[in-house]
């Protein structure tokens, strides 16, 4: 079963350590995170401070491009931002982004 | 004799009782495990939307966008340009995935290509075949 975080944990480990630029939309905030200064993917999360469910969970992960173990990860800190742009740039360099 | 068989039979009964306990606790465990595992796994079906809801913008044909129904939400995509949005129900899904591709359209309207990766080029050249300026809205 996936563990289901908390949106504002889910806000913070992304404003934290990805560094996103961030636009703020009537009742989302959406992110876009930045490799060697271009633009690579848009992350959405909503501003309110319930739990996720699991379904908005996964889309959230989607847009991150990261398995169920590196989400985790991210949100629960043992992965840091460079690694997670590592994987990005490996997704990038794969022509996945 | 009689008194020794009685108590064989009732230590197997106890034994069955106990084997049957552990059966059951496992096969509980095993549909809690499925029924997790089947929350995770929502009804997908597809919807047409020919509008975006907000007066400025019209949509030059109808898009197709996935819908997602778990058991405590609906969620809206539109694959082709990396947007979704949820909501309790499939119209609160649908009224939100209109709202984020207006707003993807005007974040990358307002950026340079040139500051845009592979995929988020891709998405602009999409919205831009797919949204344009209603009458209405200029």
């Amino acid at each position: 079963m996936p563990r289901v975080h908390k949106v504002g944990e889910v806000r913070r480990a992304i404003e934290r350590k990805l560094g996103p630029s961030c636009f703020r939309g009537s009742k989302e905030l959406n992110y876009w995170l930045e490799l060697d200064g271009k633009k690579v993917t848009r992350v959405t999360v909503t501003k309110s401070n319930d739990e996720l469910r699991v379904g908005t969970q996964a889309s959230i992960r989607n847009q991150l491009r990261l398995s169920r173990q590196q989400f985790d990860d991210l949100i629960l800190c043992p992965m840091s931002g460079s690694g997670y742009y590592e994987l990005l740039r490996e997704k990038v360099e794969a022509g996945l982004l | 004799m009689a008194s020794t068989l009685r108590s064989s039979g009732a230590r197997a009964r106890r034994s069955s009782l106990f084997h049957l306990r552990r059966a059951v606790s496992g096969i509980e465990a095993r549909l809690d495990r499925i029924e997790h595992e089947l929350e995770e796994r929502p009804r997908t079906y597809a919807l047409a939307i020919s509008d975006l809801g907000d007066g400025r913008y019209t949509l030059r044909a109808s898009v197709s966008v996935v819908l997602e129904e778990y058991r405590d939400e609906v969620v809206a995509r539109w694959p082709d340009v990396g947007v979704y949005a949820s909501g309790t129900t499939e119209a609160e899904a649908v009224a939100g995935i209109k709202r984020q591709i207006v707003e993807l359209f005007e974040e990358l309207r307002d950026m340079k290509p040139g500051r845009l990766g592979r995929l988020p080029l891709s998405w602009k050249r999409i919205l831009r075949r797919a949204i344009k300026p209603s009458a209405e809205g200029t």
